[in-house]
């Protein structure tokens, strides 16, 4: 025991000596998490209060739970949830693959120049910011709309798309991967350039096929980036945005789209009830750190990649 | 490391098979269409924000080239002293604002990626920590208030130098440079800022083209944070005014009685959004030169 | 039509005018160096209760006022003036009111559509301004009320100053005892400086409209019951090739649907006999549903209420793909009729008047403003001198204060025609092609809101068309006054629970009533089971509170 401790601090004065210059290129690093990352966490702990800036976080009263209980007890409770979740999870499992797909294809058009135009074209939805994507989608989307349009052209009839809480989900899928296709798809780009072009003619001259080459040297060449990419995708599935869905919402499709962080927002603007939201934002915090260790824990079995 | 690049390509030359042929076929014709879709809503802004401003508004379904044409939503973008002003601090932010993220971010990633850190979990789990868990937005704020960044184009700059999924990202990238190179370095005796400024940073232009983008486009459509803490409006950043101005149709109602005012033209809206984005969208051509210059060193490795 | 913009304003301002003028030279410095925090408050200590007559012992103020103090106003900027400035110091308006008050004033303005962030965090931060306007009176944005605000120390009990240090507002509001009324908290403080409607015509901008072409072409009247509606917009659709006859902008305006009016049952609350009822739970609200599904199911409905803005609804207007809209007189049907008008000379469109279920009835159900319309300038309890802030803000009040506010710079702006302020063409035909409403945003204050008292000559002259005259008086002819619910504001511990049971009901009824209307659920089979949800959701005590707070209303 006694022996394991001062090994303990060997290895720290040795580790300190050796890497005494790196820790000091880490301190504005450091600092800047503490002061703007951990500093505003300990203001979260008015979840637990009655808070009223008037009186601040030293004078407001202390309730416990009232705030945790009072969401569980909400008629909208079970309905948020399973928004967020099957949301979250189409996400997961079609906006996640997209980009990689696109890169997977890009990186075997030869063309340079023509690889470099549709690269170009994907990027543009990503600059559009989303008041403005939503804008155009609602206006595609209207009754005698361009989709409306196509439908008919099909032999379809027209309908109020954004009024179908069943079609909700699909739409905000759909406009999903369309912004952010090409976008996501730089970092796979990045990471298959470089991929060793050594082990591609290794390959070839072992006779590889094309197919061969892209599952035996590319795909594996690729999938630490992919294994990280998803352990953070998994690890925020519970945060979908608010913004995108309370743009894109109406009464109609509630049912299917209102989701716990549109909630949080509405609530917390439309009855300035700080400690309420706070309390259902910090619910949300702690289902996503257990999601994320969950996702490094399972990858680091399977893949023995992970974030740390 | 002075190998021509001409050399390291590699010399292929392998019989495609009749299935790849019909592959790379049907391949162009996909991303042909996917590059199109990405396009086209954009395109339609374009050509609606040059339309004649009252056909326009008789006008629903898809557009392939302006009704008509005018520049008067132009005219009238650039008429308002908002934009002008919005320009001037988007800039600045974005310039400045880049430059210091791409430092912090570089320091932060280089030291994560070194091995033999003892420390080196435990500081991984105190960054990561906070991508999943935040104070929220009023304690937010308070802090930013006690540091006095309020009403400030700094408060919209310096609490977010660092975005913690670009620095991971940053990391990996970092960690593929060969140790080797770095030992070689330290042997020689260069300090690690030594090392960082002149080895792992010239080898990772391709990364940091990819962090100059990821950063960029970020302060540029950023809008929330400016639209509560900024009081004076020759402070406001461009999205900011972009947004006030697509959402002013609305106005009338939030104002609660005020009442009746008349809406704004269909064709301005397109034009600010042009207005707005284009000048974004100029980096990527700018950038993309050492993005594939750094994706060649990239694969030249060692 | 021929009141001048006096009309409204007593003969107790007047009197003060007198006064201020008669007294006007005994102010200058001296008057300010008396005018600290601490005089304020220990003159003010005198009984304000009892005072009649007010404007004799309130001091009279003399613009300009001497002072080298600057004061820091926070207020949401008006799109109509952010069209063409950065702030409203530049506008001509900005710059006439610091001259003529004598008083510098910094302008700070939220963001259009992101003003309740700021001001919630503005609230958090302490850092308040001096000259506060926003929503005062509205118990959702401000929870707990202005009563709330005062007591955590977040704007000042503006009582005492008033009754000292604005005889103009002070004089306006005795004249008005039912607006005085509406400007106080329940325990009858005022909080602020009110943006107040002169009169009736002025609170009913807002109305039912119809293609007049349409109605002609069809040989119909313009329809006054509920069946003559359906008549008219079965003709749009059958014989005027119409797809969409009926249509709005939902987010903004469900809650003012002249069908629900008619009814009784509009999705808001109301007044019937003295009580404070919820439309949505009223008995008639089903027939209501069930006309308006009724009416969609014909298709005489714009199936696409519920994703459009009003940009949708004005497109769909001005170019025939619809016919009827609830919508604003200005920014609806005056701009409908220009608009519509450069493409099809024929167009015409005539304001209804509030339907009504049978023939012959008199309108009862409508919207209607208080007079009392926007919360106002609060002063923020920061504010080292509230005694030259009372004064710069009663001065919208005084005659001159309110020609600047309402017609903006004489010679340029205006001129008196007759003694009647008249707009200059510089206004309404402007020389840069700017409309209306941006070239009065320049110069004047009282087209969105203001400390000041709307003038009717103001809206008479903005509502160039004789038919949006006409819309306006059609509008004011339904006893709405009687059924809308006043400023009322509940108390301070319920507030919250209020806001937090509202805002649950609100979605229901708003995801419902879409259900209902779309068809995609059946009123007849699913109606007992809403009204049961409503309940289920707190509806009883949130008309408990409201009742209170409307008693209490009552009693100030």
């Amino acid at each position: 025991m006694k022996k394991k401790n001062s090994n303990f601090i060997q290895d720290v004065k040795t580790d300190w000596k050796r890497n005494k210059s790196l820790y000091f290129i880490i301190i504005p690093v450091i600092l800047f998490y503490i002061l703007f990352m951990y500093k505003p966490m300990y203001g979260a702990l008015i979840a637990f209060q009655d808070y009223s800036p008037a009186k601040g976080m030293g004078g407001s009263n202390w309730v416990g739970f009232k705030h945790f209980i009072k969401f569980f007890n909400s008629p909208y409770f079970f309905r948020l949830i399973r928004n967020t979740i099957v949301l979250s999870l189409y996400s997961l499992i079609f906006c996640f693959p997209a980009p990689i797909i696109l890169a997977l294809l890009l990186n075997e058009v030869k063309n340079k120049k023509f690889k470099s135009v549709t690269q170009t074209m994907t990027y543009l939805p990503h600059f559009i910011s989303m008041v403005v994507a939503v804008g155009i989608i609602q206006e595609f989307c209207l009754n005698d709309g361009l989709i409306n349009d196509i439908v008919v052209m099909f032999g379809g009839e027209r309908s109020a798309i954004l009024q179908n809480p069943k079609l909700y989900r699909m739409i905000y899928i759909v406009s999903d991967i369309w912004q952010q296709i090409g976008w996501g798809s730089i970092m796979y780009l990045a990471a298959l350039a470089g991929v060793d072009q050594q082990l591609y003619e290794a390959a070839s001259i072992d006779g590889a096929g094309k197919w061969k080459q892209i599952l035996n040297v590319t795909i594996p060449g690729i999938m630490p980036t992919v294994i990280i990419m998803l352990i953070l995708r998994i690890g925020s599935l519970m945060s979908m945005g608010y913004e995108k869905t309370i743009l894109l919402y109406n009464p109609t499709t509630y049912e299917t789209a209102d989701i716990i962080s549109s909630y949080v927002y509405r609530v917390g603007l439309l009855e300035q009830s700080w400690s309420y939201s706070t309390a259902i934002g910090l619910l949300n915090s702690i289902i996503n750190c257990a999601l994320l260790v969950f996702a490094n824990k399972m990858s680091k079995r399977v893949t023995e990649n992970s974030l740390w | 490391m002075g190998k021509n690049k001409e050399t390291a390509m590699p010399a292929r030359r392998v019989r495609i098979s009749r299935g790849e042929q019909i592959f790379y076929v049907i391949n162009y014709i996909v991303m042909a269409a996917v590059g199109l879709i990405c396009l086209y809503p954009m395109w339609y802004v374009l050509v609606a924000s040059f339309s004649d401003p009252n056909k326009m508004m008789m006008h629903t379904g898809g557009l392939l080239k302006p009704l008509g044409f005018s520049t008067s939503a132009y005219e009238k973008v650039f008429a308002n002293p908002n934009i002008i002003s919005g320009y001037r601090n988007v800039l600045f932010i974005l310039i400045v604002g880049v430059i210091l993220c791409l430092i912090m971010t570089s320091l932060g990633a280089y030291v994560l990626s070194r091995k033999n850190l003892l420390w080196k979990k435990p500081l991984m789990l105190f960054i990561m920590f906070t991508m999943f868990f935040s104070g929220g937005m009023i304690p937010f704020y308070l802090n930013l208030k006690s540091f006095n960044l309020t009403n400030s184009l700094w408060g919209l700059i310096i609490p977010f130098m660092i975005t913690t999924y670009n620095m991971i990202i940053l990391r990996t990238s970092f960690e593929s440079i060969p140790e080797s190179l770095i030992e070689a370095a330290q042997i020689d005796g260069a300090s690690h800022m030594k090392i960082l400024t002149s080895i792992v940073l010239p080898l990772s232009k391709a990364a940091l083209a990819v962090q100059v983008l990821y950063y960029g486009v970020e302060k540029w459509n950023a809008w929330f944070w400016a639209s509560s803490i900024i009081r004076d409006r020759d402070k406001l950043p461009l999205q900011v005014i972009l947004r006030e101005i697509l959402l002013s149709s609305t106005a009338n109602m939030q104002a609660g009685g005020g009442g009746d005012t008349e809406a704004i033209g269909r064709t301005i809206r397109y034009a600010t959004i042009m207005v707005a984005t284009v000048p974004i969208l100029m980096i990527y051509p700018l950038i993309q030169k050492y993005f594939t210059k750094g994706v060649m060193i990239g694969a030249v490795k060692e | 039509m021929n009141k001048t913009y006096l009309r409204g304003i007593s003969a107790g301002l007047v009197a003060a005018m007198a006064l201020t003028t008669l007294g006007g030279c005994s102010g200058g410095a001296k008057e300010t160096e008396a005018a600290k925090t601490e005089a304020a408050k220990t003159e003010s200590a005198a009984p304000a209760g009892g005072e009649t007559a007010a404007p004799a012992e309130a001091e009279a103020t003399t613009y300009p006022i001497d002072t080298d103090k600057k004061l820091v106003y926070w207020g949401m900027l008006n799109s109509n003036v952010s069209a063409n400035f950065t702030n409203l110091g530049e506008t001509e308006l900005g710059k006439d009111w610091q001259e003529q008050t004598g008083v510098e004033i910094e302008f700070q303005h939220p963001v259009t559509g992101q003003d309740k962030e700021q001001f919630n965090l503005i609230i958090a931060d302490g850092n308040y301004p001096d000259l506060w306007d926003y929503k005062w009176n509205d118990p959702n944005v401000v929870p707990g009320g202005a009563a709330k605000a005062i007591e955590d120390g977040i704007i000042l009990d503006l009582t005492d100053l008033i009754n000292q240090y604005a005889p103009n507002l002070k004089a306006y509001l005795e004249a008005h005892p039912e607006v005085d009324r509406s400007v106080k908290t329940d325990d009858g403080k005022y909080f602020a400086f009110p943006s107040l409607r002169e009169c009736d015509e002025m609170c009913t901008a807002f109305g039912p409209m119809m293609r007049k072409d349409w109605l002609d072409a069809c040989g119909l009247e313009a329809p006054e019951t509920i069946d003559e509606w359906h008549t008219a917009l079965t003709a749009f659709k059958d014989q005027m090739g119409c797809p969409a006859p009926f249509t709005w902008n939902n987010a903004a305006y469900a809650p003012n649907n002249p069908i629900g009016y008619a009814y009784g049952a509009p999705m808001d609350f109301v007044i019937d006999d003295g009580k404070v009822l919820y439309g949505p739970a009223k008995p008639e609200f089903k027939d209501y549903m069930k006309t308006m599904a009724q009416w969609y199911a014909e298709g005489l409905i714009d199936p696409d209420i519920y994703a459009g803005g009003d940009d949708q609804s004005t497109a769909k207007m001005t170019t025939g793909r619809s016919g009827a809209i609830f919508a604003w007189c200005g920014s609806g049907l005056q701009s409908f009729i220009t608009t519509g008008q450069t493409e099809n000379p024929e167009y015409d469109m005539v304001g209804l008047k509030w339907p009504v279920l049978n023939k012959g009835d008199e309108p009862e159900y409508g919207k209607i403003d208080n007079y009392y319309y926007w919360g106002g300038i609060a002063i923020g309890a920061t504010c080292e001198d509230p005694v030259l802030a009372c004064k710069l803000l009663d001065y919208g009040y005084s005659e001159q204060g309110s020609l600047l506010f309402n017609f903006g710079r004489e010679g340029e702006s205006y001129t008196m025609v007759d003694g009647v302020p008249t707009y200059t063409d510089l206004i309404l035909k402007n020389p840069d092609g700017w409309p209306i409403s941006q070239a009065m945003a320049k110069y004047i204050m009282a087209c969105y809101q203001g400390p000041c008292v709307q003038a009717l000559g103001y809206q008479n002259q903005y509502f160039q068309l004789q038919q949006a005259k006409d819309a306006v008086k059609n509008w004011s002819d339904a006893n709405s006054r009687e059924h809308t619910v006043p400023n009322i504001t509940p108390s301070q511990d319920e507030s919250a629970e209020f806001a937090s049971i509202m805002n649950d009901i609100k979605t229901y009824v708003d995801e419902m009533s879409s259900k209902f209307i779309l068809g995609t659920a059946d009123v007849d089979a699913e109606y007992d089971k809403f009204v049961q949800t409503l309940d289920q959701l707190g509806l009883q005590r949130a008309l408990e509170i409201q009742n209170g707070a409307y008693e209490r209303y009552m009693n100030r």
